[in-house]
């Protein structure tokens, strides 16, 4: 990531320096630096009580950092009011005004920029069809349903075509089936206009499937930066490592380390680690191993190799329709979780219950985490 | 079932009944007896008569000074109602935007002073307002007049008393109403482009309708009748219709047409408060 920072800086749209926000004795938000590229969604990844939200509010003006700075477009946002900003937030709540219908909620922002009737008209036309709302114009909002609200909170934070959206936890008030279809039309809307956009969840799979990058957060502070791709297959500590997805993570220390490989001894499992990356660090170093459920082969008989290798019990499976998670618990107590796809309908010769099985896995399937 | 009985038989005994008597009364004669009015039933030589006696509302029609009391006390108290109506609302916004933890104080202030009575709050005014009073005193002594102000037995201290003794049930009912107000629907006014003003202008001041009217009602509909203040505070000029029903009872003896003032200023009153249930029940509908 290093070699990238200078090239990320400079295409940076929305530039975080530094910024630190503290609500009396708390730190909310703790020097984070992010650059923001112009058109991306950006997702602010974490439990509850990490600091992203007030990020986000930061972003929009409501709350003032500490310290630090924000930049949008190359101009500095600290002294300027929210209602001066050119950021528009889609609410968790939606925020829809309930005395206004469906166009004039629409039609709000562009009324205080003092544009003519005709021009709010035609925009708001404009939006209505985007999102597929042409037809209820004239419903309030508690005569619509979820989806419907969502669909007029997102028209209604890109009337004024804003230079940054923002979305709080956007699916939070929908139901699961509904917020599988409205995580792709909403990504969809949002890359058809090509604005750029930060949204805050808490919900890895939302993040993974609408974000084009992702930062974790943890305690006001960002620990990783990527693409879906890059923090799920090479998270760079164990916090984001077990906040995306699963993860069974080995202590060990290294014994061998090389461009090209290292050796960990894992008291925790049978043999030796084998990994096919170097790492900075040097022998007798602690380090981490963490290797996906879906990258762990269980079988009954013993693998080959010396290395990689893990004995169990199974302990436990949870069918989930596409895959089976098993959870297998070595001699020495260490619960380790696998997954396999059921792509064969029959049951039969199936791996269950109390079955001893063997777990291996490529060296190439573990990262190695040194914090 | 006799638990859902209790409010009938509350209203039937206290509110039915003597109203029936009260219309009963306005269509009476006015008689030198006791009770001082005819009755209404005459039941002789196997002949029942029922004599309605429609005089008492046709000489309310016709008498100049009932109906300018009637349009004086609607103007009075619609007046005393804007006023409260401004000085109340920025009461109940500050109280609702306070802190959690001073809002209950606040809230105790506001209730505080109607644990003394409301006559001797009413009579305190008085010594405030009068040539020689409090007021009078202090601007005379800050040199700001050189004669005194005359402000005690004027409308303006009618005025002056309607709001200060009404003001809780204006600020309440807006209090309940502000407080309840989502804090991010003006985050999301503001974030859409509204200035502060805009904010109260266009979300704020419609999303607290319901509480507006219901405060309103409840200083306007008591202020049409009120007695006291007038009473106490207004001039011999103060024209209301507490004071006309009080003088016809009890000065003039004149029950019935007593009575058919009293029928009248009911009719005004239902008239704003049908329209305030029928908002209350479409407020609930879109709730």
């Amino acid at each position: 990531m290093t070699e990238s920072a200078t090239d990320e800086a400079s295409e940076a749209y929305i530039r975080i320096r530094g910024v630190t926000k503290k609500f009396d004795a708390i730190t909310a938000v703790d020097n984070v630096d992010l650059n923001i590229r112009k058109g991306e969604i950006l997702a602010l990844l974490g439990a509850s009580g990490c600091g992203k939200t007030t990020l986000l509010r930061l972003l929009a003006g409501f709350e003032i950092p500490t310290d630090g700075q924000i930049a949008i477009d190359g101009e500095d946002m600290h002294s300027i009011q929210p209602y001066n900003r050119p950021v528009n937030m889609m609410f968790q709540s939606y925020a829809l005004f309930p005395h206004m219908n469906v166009a004039k909620n629409i039609a709000f922002g562009l009324k205080q920029d003092r544009l003519s009737r005709a021009d709010i008209k035609t925009r708001v036309n404009e939006l209505l069809e985007l999102v597929h709302m042409k037809s209820l114009f004239n419903r309030f909002p508690h005569q619509l349903s979820g989806g419907q609200r969502q669909r007029v909170a997102l028209a209604r934070s890109l009337a004024k075509s804003p230079k940054l959206l923002l979305l709080d936890e956007p699916m939070a008030a929908l139901d699961k089936k509904l917020r599988e279809q409205m995580q792709l039309e909403v990504v969809n809307i949002i890359e058809s206009v090509g604005v750029t956009c930060v949204m805050v969840t808490h919900d890895q799979e939302e993040a993974m499937t609408m974000a084009t990058r992702i930062s974790v957060m943890h305690d006001g502070k960002i620990l990783q930066t990527g693409t879906p791709h890059k923090v799920y297959e090479y998270p760079n500590c164990r916090r984001t490592a077990e906040f995306i997805g699963t993860v069974n993570i080995f202590s060990g220390t290294v014994i061998e380390n090389s461009s090209d490989h290292v050796i960990i001894n894992a008291p925790e499992l049978d043999r030796e680690i084998y990994v096919d990356h170097g790492i900075s660090g040097a022998a007798g170093t602690t380090v981490w191993v963490a290797v996906r459920p879906e990258k762990m082969v269980i079988s009954t008989t013993p693998p080959t190799g010396n290395y990689n290798h893990a004995r169990g019990k199974v302990e436990e499976i949870a069918y989930v329709g596409g895959l089976s998670v098993y959870h297998i618990k070595t001699p020495n107590d260490v619960a380790i979780r696998a997954t396999l796809a059921n792509v064969d309908r029959l049951a039969k010769n199936r791996i269950t219950w109390d079955d001893e099985v063997y777990l291996s896995w490529q060296p190439s399937a573990a990262v190695v985490l040194t914090w | 079932m006799t638990v859902i009985g209790i409010p009938f038989i509350w209203l039937l005994l206290f509110l039915v009944f003597p109203f029936a008597i009260v219309f009963k009364i306005s269509f009476a004669e006015m008689a030198i007896a006791r009770p001082p009015f005819t009755a209404l039933f005459a039941f002789a030589e196997e002949k029942l008569s029922i004599a309605l006696n429609l005089g008492n509302y046709l000489f309310l029609l016709k008498d100049h000074l009932y109906v300018a009391a009637y349009l004086s006390s609607l103007k009075t108290a619609a007046g005393a109602t804007c006023l409260a109506l401004l000085v109340g609302y920025p009461i109940a916004y500050g109280m609702a935007r306070a802190h959690p933890g001073l809002r209950n104080l606040l809230l105790l202030g506001i209730v505080l002073p109607s644990w003394t009575s409301f006559l001797l709050r009413i009579y305190a005014w008085i010594g405030i307002l009068k040539t020689n009073g409090l007021i009078n005193n202090l601007l005379l002594k800050l040199g700001i007049i050189d004669t005194p102000l005359h402000m005690l037995h004027t409308d303006f201290a009618v005025y002056i008393g309607i709001v200060y003794a009404y003001l809780p049930f204006m600020v309440l009912p807006l209090y309940t109403n502000l407080v309840k107000l989502d804090e991010s629907y003006l985050e999301a006014a503001a974030d859409l482009g509204a200035k502060p003003w805009k904010t109260f202008l266009f979300v704020t001041l419609p999303l607290s309708k319901g509480g507006i009217i219901a405060g309103s009602m409840l200083v306007f509909i008591p202020a049409v009748g009120e007695f006291v203040i007038p009473a106490l505070l207004g001039g011999p000029d103060t024209l209301m219709i507490g004071k006309i029903l009080w003088e016809e009872f009890f000065n003039n003896r004149d029950w019935p047409v007593a009575s058919a003032v009293a029928i009248v200023m009911l009719v005004l009153l239902i008239i704003p408060m049908m329209w305030f249930h029928k908002h209350q029940s479409e407020e609930m509908e879109t709730a």
